[in-house]
This record gives C-alpha cells, structure tokens and sequence, in this order.
C-alpha cells in the first residue's frame, strides 16, 4: 500500500489485512447458512433412494446413503410430458422477459429523460397500481382475455404480466444516472429520440437490463395460478404447473417433489450466472 | 410549438405498448374493482338461467361493515408491523452487497447462494420453512439442544407473539438476495476513478461506504425502499403457504385477509372494498417515503 | 429515422403475431358434437389411463358427445371455478368436496341433483352421502368416492411403549395409550386434526337448534369437547403445532416415525408407503372409534353440475356415468378409497382385497365403517365465516390465553348474529 513503509509496518499491515479477511469470510460463512439451509436439506432429499426423509436424528441423516440420481431420472418416467413443460416455459420466458424489457425501456426513457405534459399524471397512476392488491384483478382479466378471444394461449398468460411498473422504473432510474451531454451532443448531430434511445443511451444502461432480465425471468418462470385459470390444454402448461403433478390425490413421494424443484431452478440459476457476469463486468470503462 | 408537439409525439410513441397493457390488464380491473366495492356481488352466485347474477348496489354498506370489523383492524396491524422487516432487509441487502462487490474466491458462489432463495417457488419455501420451524424441528433443535441458546424450544408458528416474525424471517431470508442484487447493480454502476480518488485521500472504509457509496446509489435506495415496503405491507405468498392467517389470527395480513373474503367467502364486493381501504393507507405510506426521500436531498425525483 | 422506428415496431407486432399463433394452434376442432367439460382434482398424470378408459367409454355410448378432462391442483379449483362462472365459460361437470359443493348450492350456483336424479338411481347411493349435500331439503351432489377414517399406528414405537400391539377401541384408550407413548418414548401419542363440529356431532351434542338459527354449543356437554383438546396440550399429549399445521404436520411427523398414532383415510397409506417405506412396514390399523351417536366421520368427493353449464342433461348424465358401480368399482382397486354407491361397495373385492395386507386390512375396516359413517358439514349459510369464528376460538382456549367456556359462549354469540337469531 504505502510504498515508504518498513518491514514491520509491512507485517502490522498484513496482519490488519489478514484479520480483516477472516472477519469477512466469517461473515459470508454465516450469510451462507442462513441462505443455504433449507436447499441443503432439499438437495439431500432429492439424492434419497431409500429409506425416510422426514426423519432427522442427526446431522448425518442429511447425508443420502446410498447416493442416487435416479430420482430425477423418475421424474420423467413418471410425467413424460416433463419435456414439454420446460419447452413451455421456455416459451413464456422468452416471450415474457423479451417483452418487459423492451417495454419497460422503451417507457423509462420518455419518463427520465423528456418533459411533456401528462408526464406527472402518467407517473402518478403508474405507482397507484402499485397499491392495489393484485390477486384481485384476476377475474376481471379472464373476462378481458376471453373477450379478446385468447382464452387456452401463450399470449393470454403473458399480456397480463408483460408492463411492470417497477420495470418502467428500474429503467427510469438508470436513464436518470446517465449525464445529460450525451444525448444532447447526439441531438446536435441531429440523431433522432429512437436513435439516440436505441445507440447512445440503451448500451448504457446493461447492469439495470440484466437485473430487469433476471429479475422478470424469475417472475414468469415460477408463475402458477393464472396459466392453469387461462390455460386448458396439458400441453402448454408450464413447468410449475407440471410440478404440481408430482403430488396426486393420494401419494406424493417427497423425493421427486424435491428433486423436481431443485431441477426447476436450474435454469434460473444459468442464467443469474450468465447475467451476474454481465451486470458487474460490463458497466466497468463506461464511466470513464 | 412544433418542437413541443413532435418532442410529446415522441414521448407517447415510446409509452404507448405499456399504456396501452397497463391500461387494459392493471387499471380497467382496478377501477371495476372500486366501482364493485359499492356493490353487495357474489361471484359465484347464479341466476336461474344459469347466467352470473348481477351485483346489487348499497352505497357506502361495505365500507361500513370494514370500520366495525374487528378482523380488519388484526390484518392491518399486521401489516404494519410488516413494515419493521424494511430497515432489516435494506441495511442488511446493502452490507452484503457492499461485501460482495469486490473481487475475491467464493464472492461470485455467495453471490448465487444469495439469489438462490429468490428464485425458490413459494410452495417450496413453505415446505422447507415449516420443516425448520416445528417445535421438534432443526431450528429448535440447534437452538436449544446444540447451542444452548435457548432453555425451551420456541413456538415459532404457533406462539401467537412469535408467529408473525417467523413470517418475517422467511421474507427477510427471501428479500435479502433481491435486493443485494439491485444493490450490486447500483454499485456497479459507481466509477472506479470515485473510489480510486477517496482512497488516495486517505478515506477509510466506512467514510467510502456512508460519504461517497450511499450517496451515489440513492435512487436505487429509494427505489428498493419503496418496493420493500410495498412488498411488507402487501405481503401474501408466506402467510398463505405457511400459517393461513393463524394462530389467533395473529398473522393474518391485509392481503391475506382481502383474499379470504374474496375468494374464501365470496365476497367480492366487501374484498373490493378492504382493498380501496388498504390503497389508501398504502398511498400514505409511500407519499412519507417520497417526501423522506426528496428532503434527504435527492434531487433526481 | 421515421422508417427505422417503423422497422421496429413491425417487429414487435409481428413477434406478438407469433405467440398468439403459436397459442392459437390448440384451438377447437370444429364438430358438431356436443362438448362436455369436467374437471376433476390431482389425478393427472397418476390416474390417465383409468380416466381415459372412462371417457373412451363414455364417448363410445354417446356418439354425439365430445368430453374435455381437465385435471386442478386442490387450491385453485375454486378459483378457476370463479373466473369461468363469472366469465361465462363453466364447466359442465365439477369435482368437489361436500363443504364446497354446499357453499355453491346456497349460492344458487349448482343444479339440484334430487330434481335431475330419476329416483331409481339415487336409491343406489347410500342415503348419508347422498344427503350430505343437502341445502333447503334438495341434494346438489352426486357423491362420487369416499373414505372413512382408521387410527394407523406405528408398531415400532408402540412397542417401546410397552403397549401391546392393538389400536385404541375408545378415546379414553387413545389418551391413555398417548399417555404411555409420551412418557416412554418422548415421541407424542397423536395429533389430531381439531374439527369441534365433527366431534359434536359424532357424540349427538347439537350445534344448532331446529331453526338453525340459534347456536347451542355454549352448554357444558359442548365445552367439555374443547376442554378434552385443551386439556391434552396442557398434559404436553398433543403437539402444539396441532392447529396451525393440522392435518399435514400430523402426516409428516408419522411419516417421520416420531408420531404413535395417524389419524386419517387409507388413502394416504400410498403416501407413506413412498415416503417412509420404514414406518409403512411398522404400520398396523385399527377402526376409528366411534362417538356416544355411534357415528364416525366420512369424507365425499362429489361431482356436482353448475346452473352455468349449456347442457345440464347431459351433464348428469355424464356425473352419474363417473360414478357408476362398475367405473367406481375400477378406481377403488387403483387406490384405497371406498365407493359411494352400494352395489359397488357390496362387491366381494372389499372383504378379499388385492394381496397387500395393510392396505386390504385398511379396506376392511373402512367399508365397514362406511354403515356408520356421516358426512357431517354443517349445511348451513356463511359456514366458512362460522367456521372461522369457532376456530379463533378454539385457538384461544388451545393456547390457554382464555377458558373453553367463555371463548365457546363468546363465539355462540357471533354464530347467533350472523345465523339471525337473538
């Protein structure tokens, strides 16, 4: 650090150092635990074979003896339509998160960055829905949907869900960060608002895109009630739905319930790893 | 003038696709639902000829019946209490963020261990939660029989006292990687020159993390501290899967409660009603944080 | 400028385009038969092919019927059932259970079963179920399978106990069998799921007077039930977990094998055999003792026919083709579980059974059961709100904050101001 330092300030320093890194990985040890516990217990269920899973006398009960992969391999002999449920929702994700990003920047940028009238009361409104419970919405949107004759479609589960106004100010908040003197030199060089969105702003605004991305992925990746109230055909059910199938009328068998969720996530954790990379890698050298 | 009509032209064109589904899907239930909230209306109710029976207008009726409903005034106490899980979730989200904001072995595993609970379907969470929290369960276990915290186990579900901050907890253990990763994205978006320059100042840690960090992602503070408290107080997806309101009804929340009346009992007309009651306490709620915010000094909003 | 936006938002249009369509290919074939809707609860993927044999059946006798089956998770059922009555899409033909079938028959939702039902028919069900259902002296269910509850108990830990290897005949030996497990093994004795009207009603207590519009169950013979409950929490005999995860915690801490006795239908003998095939081998069943009116409690899964449906006839006609003897017959030799009608039930499957001795000793008891057995929902008007009434209560008293007495007096009250009594 200090380039007149001694050797033995060097070795007091190193010391603070070396505390310091311990105390920090003290405190991630902790965090991780409490973030941890209940998959552990979920992933030590999902490699069961045999034997109970709800007894726990020990610590080592968490441990499956013997180890088996076979209760995911179950899962697809048991709902071969498991497929097509992660086809499925792959659709909607994509569909999904597409959309409410595009739209959520497409309507931050106005809100940030422009004044016009009826900005204020377009602004008020939109965080007035945000305090309505919306659980209470769901019937009126059948209605709408049927009316709309999109009842037993992908596009009936997602229009509902495709405007997020946390989105819209997610991306809001991001144009706001960006200095004002770069679009405005855009504009005296005669750029266009969609050109100067789209090439000078839009590339600025990565971290808050991928957490937008992330974050809306999760939300159409786990929803359930309403594909099962719009939705009709089996075959274009999504994953949750299916899950739900590991669990009949009358038995249930805890280890496919467990290895099924474990196996839902995955993809969202690819993509949180995919992402992670690019929201805090990418921003680095735009500030400069 | 043309200038303003084409600049306001343009602003609506990049509105449009979300006015229009906002419009369609959040605000035309939304106002059905407070004209509804007039009306005596059962939603499963059939006429004769098997066609939905009408709604039956009476005035003011419901919101009588909200302010003598004792049940009313539980769930709204309950939420507010919620409100305490705000400060907990944002300073801790914030610290672990602040943690993980560096390069360092394990940083990006903590980072998806994190964000793992967020991404855990609501059932699940309820099954794993419900397993740790009976009163033989491992949390008692580790408390009382490992550690030797605690001389008895803790009701954690069924202590009416208890109830709602194990409730709580859940959120908490959910929320913190939500948020960390907002936070992880504000403080990304801090230059490197920033810090580089406090530090050849001499600054210190925490004069780096209170003078120049916080500042500089308030509005991502503001932004997390709306949604958070939005999230407490409209809080369901826990209660449903794990207490159902109870015990004593000392977890039944606002939106719990406005889901039991509509759905449970049918009544859409009174659940319409507690929920036009809620928005407005809502609107308080978030008007303190808009003008809590924008005294601190935040001169974007 | 201009055409680059134009570009785009053709783009955004046409990708819309393309999910509606891609939806869109699922939609109706068109024929001119007749399209009958049901729904039914958790079957799929488990129980396809018995439903699919069904429906090949059904659409080979009724040429000019078309039948969709759409299988719903537990918790939405309702909800769904909201939004497509109020939406103007019903089904034609439900699954329900009796509490829920009631609450739509006293919305006026359901068509009445004893009009629809040619005599001759309705004498085959049991009478008890069959009248379960009842709401203004009018049947709005045909109930489909049924079960009827056995004490299972954990040989394992009985053993442990010193208690010899018998299920309790009376509740007083439950307690006390509870008594011994508790003290020698630590693990408890049984969790039960608190129904107060059901265990009224099993010992001829009343609940309402003939009116129904007065609640009665402030008088001590009624106390003294909530008492029984209150006092087994204070002995430390039941878990405290008992109201608040009810009737899954007590599967799950069986299951666990830290559970002497489970309270429940032999259906869920499948689950325990997948989950905890080590306590299923430990696993032994007894009869469900009976209350002072000598009656046990059944649980029904009806089929019920909303007013909404375009074709009630047929819808009907569908409902009582799901439970006809033979097609019930067929479901209960897939799952333990008894049929509704007594034709079925008289078949010599239920003494002979299938070969698995836990379960056929399950069946046994069950059907026999099945004599005694009432489905004991209430049939009264806002009977979730009562419910939830006399359940605040009875958390009160559990968690000893107030006396049985008075919480049952204050919660007579309420019953009495929303049944319309004074």
């Amino acid at each position: 650090m200090r380039e007149d330092s001694n050797t033995t300030d060097d070795t007091e320093v190193r010391k603070i150092r070396y505390a310091w890194k311990i105390l920090f990985y003290l405190a991630l040890a902790v965090i991780g635990v409490f973030a941890l516990v209940p998959f552990v217990w979920l992933l030590s269920t999902s490699l069961k074979s045999a034997g109970n899973v709800f007894r726990l006398e020990s610590l080592t009960d968490l441990i499956p003896k013997p180890l088996t992969l076979s209760n995911y391999i179950q899962i697809w002999k048991q709902i071969p339509m498991m497929t097509r449920f992660f086809l499925n929702s792959f659709i909607i994700c994509f569909f999904g998160v597409f959309f409410q990003v595009l739209i959520s920047a497409l309507a931050g940028y106005p809100l940030a960055r422009m004044e016009f009238p009826g900005k204020k009361l377009i602004m008020v409104t939109m965080v007035a829905t945000l305090l309505l419970p919306v659980e209470a919405n769901l019937v009126v949107n059948f209605i709408t949907i049927r009316a709309m004759h999109l009842y037993n479609t992908y596009a009936a589960v997602l229009l509902p869900g495709l405007v997020s106004v946390f989105g819209i100010f997610l991306m809001r908040q991001s144009f706001l960060v960006i200095p004002k003197d770069l679009d405005d030199a855009a504009r005296i060089d005669g750029a266009s608002e969609w050109a100067i969105w789209r090439h000078v702003l839009m590339p600025l605004c990565g971290p808050s895109t991928a957490v937008l991305t992330i974050f809306s992925f999760v939300a159409f990746w786990n929803t359930f009630m309403w594909p099962l109230i719009v939705l009709k055909n089996e075959s274009m059910y999504p994953l949750t739905v299916g899950l739900s199938y590991m669990a009949n009328m009358f038995s249930s068998d805890f280890r496919l319930v467990a290895a099924g969720c474990l196996l839902a996530m995955i993809p969202v954790v690819i993509l949180f790893l995919f992402n992670q990379r690019y929201f805090v890698q990418g921003i680095q050298g735009i500030g400069k | 003038m043309k200038k303003i009509f084409k600049n306001t032209l343009a602003a609506y064109l990049f509105l449009l696709p979300a006015l229009v589904l906002l419009v369609v899907f959040t605000l035309y239930p939304m106002i059905r639902g407070i004209t509804l909230s007039f009306y005596h209306f059962n939603m499963i109710q059939t006429t004769d000829a098997g066609l939905p029976a009408p709604p039956v207008f009476i005035g003011l009726d419901n919101y009588k019946g909200i302010f003598g409903d004792p049940l009313f005034f539980m769930a709204l106490r309950n939420s507010l209490l919620y409100l305490l899980i705000v400060p907990v979730i944002q300073i801790g989200a914030l610290v672990i963020a602040v943690l993980l904001n560096r390069k360092a072995p394990g940083v990006y595993f903590m980072r998806t261990a994190m964000y793992l609970p967020v991404i855990t379907s609501i059932v699940i969470v309820g099954i794993a939660w419900k397993w740790l929290f009976v009163s033989d369960g491992l949390l008692n276990f580790f408390l009382v029989d490992k550690l030797h915290l605690l001389s008895e186990p803790v009701g954690w579900l069924t202590d009416r006292r208890i109830a709602l901050f194990s409730v709580m907890l859940v959120t908490l253990w959910q929320g913190l990687g939500y948020y960390m990763v907002l936070y992880l994205s504000g403080l990304q978006a801090i230059s490197p020159e920033h810090l580089d320059a406090a530090k050849i100042d001499g600054a210190n840690h925490f004069d780096i993390f209170t003078k120049i960090m916080i500042p500089l992602i308030r509005p991502t503070i503001m932004l997390c501290v709306i949604i958070s408290c939005l999230g407490a107080l409209k809080v369901f997806g826990e209660i449903y899967v794990m207490t159902g309101g109870g015990p004593e009804n000392s977890t039944l929340t606002m939106v719990y409660y406005i889901f039991v009346k509509g759905f449970n009992d049918f009544q859409m007309g009174y659940a319409s009603a507690l929920g036009v009651v809620f928005a407005f306490i809502l609107g308080i709620v978030s008007y303190i944080n808009f003008k809590f915010f924008r005294e601190g000094g935040l001169q974007y909003y | 400028m201009f055409a680059g936006r134009v570009k785009n938002f053709c783009l955004l249009i046409l990708a819309s385009l393309l999910i509606i369509i891609a939806g869109g290919c699922a939609s109706r074939a068109n024929t001119d038969k007749i399209r009958l809707e049901f729904w039914t609860i958790s079957l799929k993927p488990t129980y396809n092919d018995y439903m699919n044999g069904l429906i090949g059946r059904y659409e080979k006798l009724h040429p000019d019927v078309e039948l969709e089956w759409i299988d719903l998770p537990i918790n939405v059922v309702m909800q769904k059932l909201m939004a497509s009555i109020a939406g103007g899409a019903s089904p034609d033909v439900v699954n329900l259970n009796t509490d829920y079938a009631l609450i739509l028959a006293q919305n006026n939702a359901l068509v009445s079963m004893d009009k629809m039902v040619p005599a001759d028919i309705r004498a085959g069900y049991f009478e008890n179920l069959w009248e379960a259902s009842r709401w203004k002296g009018e049947s709005y269910a045909v109930p489909w399978y049924v079960s009827t509850q056995l004490i299972m108990y954990n040989k394992k830990i009985f053993k442990e106990a010193g208690l010899p290897e018998a299920a309790p005949a009376t509740w007083d030996e439950v307690v006390a069998v509870s008594k011994a497990v508790r003290k020698k093994t630590g693990f408890y004795g049984f969790m039960p799921a608190v129904k107060l009207i059901n265990d009224w009603r099993m010992n001829g207590v009343p609940v309402l007077d003939e009116s129904k519009k007065h609640a009665l169950f402030d008088r001590p013979e009624a106390v003294a039930y909530l008492e029984w409950y209150v006092n087994l929490r204070k002995q430390d005999l039941i878990p405290a977990e008992t109201l608040v995860l009810g009737y899954q915690g007590a599967l799950d801490r069986y299951q666990a094998g830290s559970l002497g006795m489970l309270i429940t239908g032999p259906q869920f003998l499948l689950r325990i055999a997948k989950n905890a095939p080590d306590v299923y081998a430990a696993t032994a069943v007894g009869p469900y003792p009976p209350g002072r009116a000598g009656i046990v409690p059944v649980a029904t899964m009806n089929f019920v026919v909303p007013r909404a449906s375009k074709n009630r006839g047929k819808a009907v006609d569908l409902a009582l083709f799901l439970t006809g003897d033979e097609n019930q017959l067929e479901f209960c030799k897939l799952v333990p579980l008894l049929p509704s009608r007594k034709k079925a039930a008289s078949d010599e499957f239920f003494e002979k059974g299938k070969g698995s001795p836990l379960e056929d000793d399950a069946i046994r008891i069950s059907v026999k059961q099945l004599s005694y057995g009432r489905d004991l929902s209430l049939g009264v008007k806002d009977s979730n709100n009562l419910v939830r009434i006399l359940n605040q209560a009875v958390e009160s008293a559990f968690y000893g904050r107030q006396e049985p007495a008075a919480v049952l007096r204050e919660a007579a009250k309420q019953w009495d101001e929303i049944l319309g009594g004074n």
